[in-house]
């Protein structure tokens, strides 16, 4: 994918490393996935259609039941500069539910593990000791966060309690743009698989080589390169 | 956590995760992932409403039910679907109603569809596209949060200490009832008129003002008009029963100017309306002025899902936003086809004009459109609608015609209404109704039927003139859009035929806003866009109530009841000075008419709840004596009220009694004597049309929680329908209590309870048109309707039962369009098919009330000016006040949003934001503190976002902080003190401190130069460090 000759402009306070440059299309990432030839659930967030409203942010916290201001999601929201134009850099974030996930290697409880079955990343809250190993060993910002009213850590989980019920997750029932999409990226029938095939999809921090499963089409290679977090301050009010 | 306890907690959980390990080899075997897993992994997470199972079977959850309820995060008014917990009665979530027209965009289910057959739809298990999801945006799925808020008021409660000082007392409904009917000393200030005796008193509320009416014109009630049904009730009460002419919105300070704007291109009046939407699926070039797809009105769910589609699923949609400020909708993923372009706030009918200008001098306008000057002659050239390019407008000071259109009368050649144009082949004069194509340039004299001879000219070659009255240059300056620019735009919208769009919402309210939308239209009107397939759509946002009388029949007449008289004038002068006691008593005394002693309008009524509260507070015509205030809060969203009008709410000599009727308490009810508890969008009887709709539907609902509100004595709800029934009774007016209303075969219905009204109403709707099927059983469990149905039983004929409940199992009704195209243009039904206007005639009769000239039946284009003509940057010099001042909506607050704590948390602050190289020359960086500087004297002092998405010379505060109610500041309830939260106080509003007119006498606002609505742009600022 070309490099559109963007500049992120982002705003006070907004700290954001790039990191290791490594120009991996997620095809790789997908093979990866293949390979184990299971149900494995993905998400794949289609950044022309994500109009940065944010109703993904607040119904995840409506279903999981978190304060207001810890989040599992975000938009990531700020202008970016193309050519001597303006336009609006809209990213939602969040646990990439990984295939060689770091968080769980790190995990001394074996609390955060990565299902068979579906390959979601959850953490058992009733092993989790908080001891925010699987924080630190993340390279993806705030995407894991100790929730307050447990003590114990949390992150999207693709909402297990919907997703494992035929249901689907909180944020993609209500995008209002129609940008986030989920399924299993193994059932070659299934919208998400399509998606794939027929995108170019990209990973953030691939060379993290944690083989996300949340995916982005429309993500330039100097943006997927970019370590985002969850905990930028949120300065983009329009 | 020390190392040891760290080790220890380990070994306890190595143990454990042995046994979770066993569970995933059993879940992999194929067995279902165990609640108590869930429970485990998400421990604070909801359980679903239902689930699927491998037979994709819905199984329901026993402890929760399912409801269609609508969505109040905003005023678009969407469809929710909520889950309830049964136990606490708590919605535990809301998402889109996919029956609606505006939540599931292009595709929603159709009304045969059973409600559990839609859900699994909308599921994983279904497998089916989830595009096809129906959304609701962040406010909406924050919403739930408002129902058990701390600050939310349930009880009816009665100032203690002076007005604003929020110190409140419990009381009980009836005391509350009996005190606002009788009045008396309620507060040892002095003895106060109750509502009984206002009504009742026969006099003059200002004898000095005769036609303003009577003293019971002297009560004021400010409203929403977004509420649908329950709007329409509280207006039945006012206009029929009570007969009050002093009912306020918030319409004209929001910006209905441009509403009212936009239909004088499309009817030959001044008083309607017309905001058209983009056709996405086959537009292909869209301009977005003032407004951003999908917010600020047209439906955010809708708006930004088919604005994606479009982005995303076509090559051939181009589009550009054009505002003050970057939003978030020109995404950088889309460079090709998206583009934002920056506007100097103030600058939008210089645009316009450029525009206009570029289009007429290089001949790029539909030129057989516009030489049509009837159906017949459009439908001969395969149009569907024609305008009066072609009508030849006298042109003669001395004729009685002058400025009108020459009349077949005039000419001998038939009747009034019959204008005149110039055959194109033969150069003759004949009548408009030709068949044939009529010259768009003439301008020379007639023959009339006398013989004389008059001036013409057509009102094409006018406009041309008009649109050439100040030069490319000038505009561009205006505007601050490179001349190269505007070119590239004008060529862009002439390339497409009529698949192009221009569309705006409320983001353009210079003092020209109403003669910006004119303009707007007009540029639509060059290509012949309206109705057209890719072109303008018309018929948005239309409901039940817009399409048929909903409430006189096929069942029911609600109406149908003895309707009090309303006399006079209202207060905010929207009606004909020269029909005035004033301008009479002047021609009489030899006077000069001209200048009126205040502004005036005589557009469309404004029903401005600023312009009311201005009046009150100059005590022209009079003071009021008593304010119902529901659902609304002007001295926050009006801009430039509070100062003008605070002093003369707060002294109860000047007005005795105010009442507020709300679930919170606002920056303006914060000044009321009692608050009445209302219900909540969940708790509500709710029936209204969907901003964003594009055709005919309605979200209705019945209450599908139990309301928070106190209860009377009788064991109903206190809310607002229930108060206004109940003063009504105790007053005697008519249309309340028994004998209410008929049905249509003359039978009286007593009107005591909101169900009362609602379910007749639902009836009604049920019935028009095809008369709706009856559910299924296992629909009306399903939706919970059930729990309503005793309600119907028990006030319906038992065939009107099943198709009203089946509605309701729906969340609303819905019309479907099953063809959305006839050819080339819109099918008809969602045509609005007129005769668009180059000359607005109508306008032309309606004279200013400052110099009693008539207005121009064109567009214009002018400098901002004040009442008296007088330019705005002749009082506010550029050198003082270098910048313009903008506002605009933010994406995540409405007017009730801030008291969402998930919403706030998703924004600390609002900003001052203006262009980086503006921000350096007053040593400004982002991040910086700063003060904007009003010529009224005021400042608005925040935090500065200076970067390059802002306009030059312009600076932008977004609306939606800055509050001091809602929850912001610390209330005192009997003696107890509830503490204000921090987070619904940050930020800055920028209304209270934008300017007014000076050139008006006393209190004042800032108005439009062609409506009077108030105006809120393009204002003088300054900005200085602090």
């Amino acid at each position: 994918m070309l490099d559109r000759r963007r500049a992120l402009k982002l705003l006070a306070g907004g700290a954001i490393a790039t990191t290791g440059v490594m120009f991996m299309p997620a095809g790789n990432a997908i093979a990866v996935i293949r390979q184990q030839g299971k149900k494995r659930l993905a998400m794949v967030i289609d950044l022309s259609r994500c109009n940065g409203c944010k109703a993904c942010v607040v119904s995840c916290g409506m279903e999981n039941g978190t304060k207001p201001n810890e989040h599992r999601t975000q938009v990531i929201q700020t202008s970016a500069e193309i050519g001597d134009k303006q336009y609006a850099f809209n990213l939602p974030i969040m646990c990439n539910n990984c295939e060689t996930p770091s968080c769980v290697s790190v995990c001394p409880t074996g609390a955060t593990f990565k299902r068979e079955e579906d390959g979601i990343v959850v953490v058992d809250s009733t092993l989790c000791i908080g001891c925010n190993y699987c924080i630190q060993a993340c390279p993806y910002g705030g995407v894991r966060f100790t929730n307050s009213t447990t003590g114990t850590v949390d992150k999207c989980n693709f909402c297990i309690q919907r997703t494992s019920r035929g249901l689907l997750p909180a944020c993609v029932e209500t995008c209002t743009g129609g940008a986030r999409v989920f399924g299993d990226i193994n059932d070659v029938n299934s919208e998400i698989s399509k998606l794939l095939s027929q995108s170019n999809p990209m990973v953030l921090q691939a060379s993290k080589q944690t083989s996300p499963n949340v995916f982005y089409i429309g993500l330039t290679q100097e943006e997927s390169n970019t370590a985002f977090s969850i905990h930028s301050p949120q300065l983009w009010q329009r | 956590m020390d190392r040891r306890n760290f080790l220890k907690a380990g070994s306890v959980a190595a143990v454990m995760t042995a046994g979770t390990a066993s569970t995933q080899v059993m879940s992999s075997a194929g067995s279902k992932t165990s609640d108590a897993d869930i429970n485990r992994y998400a421990p604070t997470s909801l359980t679903p409403e239902y689930r699927f199972d491998a037979d994709n079977k819905m199984i329901e959850n026993q402890e929760q039910r399912f409801a269609f309820s609508k969505c109040y995060g905003c005023f678009n008014v969407c469809g929710a679907r909520l889950s309830i917990d049964n136990k606490t009665d708590k919605v535990l979530r809301a998402v889109g109603n996919p029956y609606t027209l505006t939540n599931n965009a292009g595709q929603p289910m159709t009304m045969e569809t059973s409600p559990k057959d839609a859900m699994f739809q909308l599921s994983a298990a279904s497998g089916l596209s989830q595009s096809n999801r129906a959304t609701l945006c962040g406010r909406g799925n924050a919403v739930p949060d408002a129902f058990d808020d701390e600050h939310r008021i349930t009880t009816c409660m009665k100032r203690v200490g002076k007005r604003g000082d929020n110190k409140w007392q419990t009381i009980s409904y009836e005391q509350m009832l009996q005190e606002v009917v009788d009045g008396g000393d309620l507060f040892g200030e002095g003895y106060v008129d109750g509502l009984k005796a206002i009504h009742a008193n026969p006099a003059l509320a200002n004898p000095a003002y005769p036609d303003f009416g009577p003293v019971k014109n002297q009560l004021l009630v400010s409203t929403s008009s977004e509420q649908g049904a329950r709007a329409d009730f509280m207006h039945r009460f006012v206009a029929e029963s009570w007969g009050t002419p002093n009912i306020g919105t918030k319409d004209s300070y929001c910006g209905h100017q441009q509403v009212a704007g936009c239909a004088l291109g499309c009817f030959d009046a001044v008083d309607e309306m017309a905001l058209p939407q983009v056709d996405y699926e086959e537009s292909k070039f869209a301009i977005f002025i003032g407004t951003n797809p999908g917010t600020s009105g047209n439906g955010l769910n809708v708006g930004s899902r088919r604005l994606s589609k479009a982005r995303s699923d076509r090559t051939d949609f181009k589009y550009v936003v054009i505002d003050p400020i970057l939003r978030s909708l020109t995404s950088e993923t889309d460079t090709a086809n998206g583009e934002w372009l920056p506007i100097k706030s103030g600058g939008d009918t210089a645009l316009m004009f450029a525009m206009l200008q570029y289009i007429i001098n290089n001949e790029r306008y539909r030129k057989p459109y516009l030489e049509a000057p009837s159906q017949a002659s459009a439908d001969a050239v395969g149009e569907m609608n024609y305008t009066n390019a072609t009508y030849l407008v006298v042109k003669d000071k001395k004729h009685p015609l002058y400025n009108q259109f020459l009349t077949a009368e005039a000419c001998g050649l038939g009747a009034a209404e019959v204008k005149m144009v110039i055959d194109k082949q033969t150069g003759q004069l004949v009548t408009g109704d030709s068949e044939q194509a009529a010259t768009l340039f003439y301008k020379d004299s007639v023959t009339l039927g006398d013989g004389s001879q008059v001036r013409v000219e057509t009102a094409f070659s006018l406009l041309k003139q008009r649109v050439n009255s100040h030069s490319m240059q000038d505009l561009s300056e205006r505007c601050e859009i490179p001349i190269a620019k505007i070119e590239e735009l004008a060529k862009e919208f002439t390339s497409h035929g009529r698949s192009v769009s221009i569309e705006t919402n409320t983001g353009c309210n210079a003092t020209d806003g109403g003669q910006f939308a004119f303009a707007m239209i007009m540029l639509a009107t060059m290509v012949g866009a309206h109705n057209a397939k890719g072109g303008m759509m018309h018929m948005g946002g239309v409901g039940y109530a817009t399409m048929y009388d909903i409430y006189d029949g096929p069942l029911y007449n609600l109406m149908d009841f003895e309707h009090t008289e309303v006399v006079g004038f209202n207060a905010e002068r929207s009606g004909d000075y020269e029909q005035s006691h004033e301008y009479q008593q002047k021609v009489v005394q030899g006077l000069n008419p001209y200048p009126a002693n205040e502004a005036w309008n005589n557009t469309f009524v404004q029903d401005n709840s600023g312009e009311l509260l201005v009046a009150h507070a100059n005590k022209n015509p009079f003071n009021f004596k008593a304010w119902i205030t529901w659902s609304t809060n002007p001295i926050y969203g009006c801009s430039g009220l509070q100062d003008q009008v605070e002093d003369s709410i707060k002294d109860p000599k000047q007005l005795g009694l105010i009442i507020a009727l709300d679930p919170y308490i606002n920056e303006t009810n914060v000044f009321a004597d009692y608050i009445v508890p209302d219900t909540l969008q969940y708790e509500q009887w709710a029936n209204s049309r969907m901003w964003g709709s594009e055709y005919i539907g309605d979200v209705a609902c019945v209450p599908v929680v139990e309301s928070r509100t106190a209860k009377t004595a009788n064991g109903d709800h206190v809310n607002m329908e229930q108060f206004i029934i109940d003063i009504s009774k105790s007053i005697g007016l008519k249309g309340f209590g028994d004998n209410a209303f008929k049905d249509l075969q003359g039978k009286s219905y007593s009107l005591n309870t909101p169900a009362d009204f609602y379910v007749p109403l639902f009836a009604n709707i049920a019935h028009t048109g095809t008369v709706l099927p009856s559910p299924t059983e296992e629909d009306i469990k399903f939706t919970s309707v059930e729990r309503a149905l005793p309600m119907f039983e028990a006030r319906l004929k038992p065939q009107e039962v099943g198709p009203t409940a089946f509605m309701l199992t729906r969340g609303g009704r819905y019309e479907r369009v099953d063809k959305r195209y006839e050819g080339e243009f819109f099918n008809a039904a969602m045509r609005m098919d007129t005769q668009f206007q180059i000359y607005n005639e109508s306008l032309a009769r309606v004279k200013d009330s400052y110099t009693g000239e008539y207005n121009d039946g064109l567009p214009v284009y002018d400098v901002d000016r004040f009442w008296d003509g007088s330019a705005v940057r002749d009082h506010w010099s550029e050198k003082e006040y270098p910048f313009n001042f903008s506002t605009f909506k933010l994406h995540l607050r409405s007017p009730y949003s801030v008291s969402l704590p998930r919403i706030t948390a998703l924004g600390d602050t609002n900003y001052i934001q203006l262009h980086q190289d503006d921000a350096a020359r007053y040593n400004l960086k982002s991040g910086d503190k700063a003060q904007v500087l009003s010529p009224k004297g005021k400042y608005l002092e925040g935090i500065v976002q200076a970067d390059k998405t802002v306009a030059r010379g312009t600076i932008v505060v977004g609306m939606g902080y800055g509050h001091t109610a809602f929850g912001a500041s610390a209330v005192e309830v009997d003696g107890k003190v509830r503490p204000g939260i921090k987070e619904r106080g940050t930020g800055i509003c920028p209304n209270a401190f934008n300017v007014v007119d000076p050139t008006r006498k006393g209190a004042s606002l800032y108005r439009d130069r062609t409506f009077g609505s108030t105006a809120r742009h393009g204002v003088p600022v300054g900005i200085k460090k602090v």
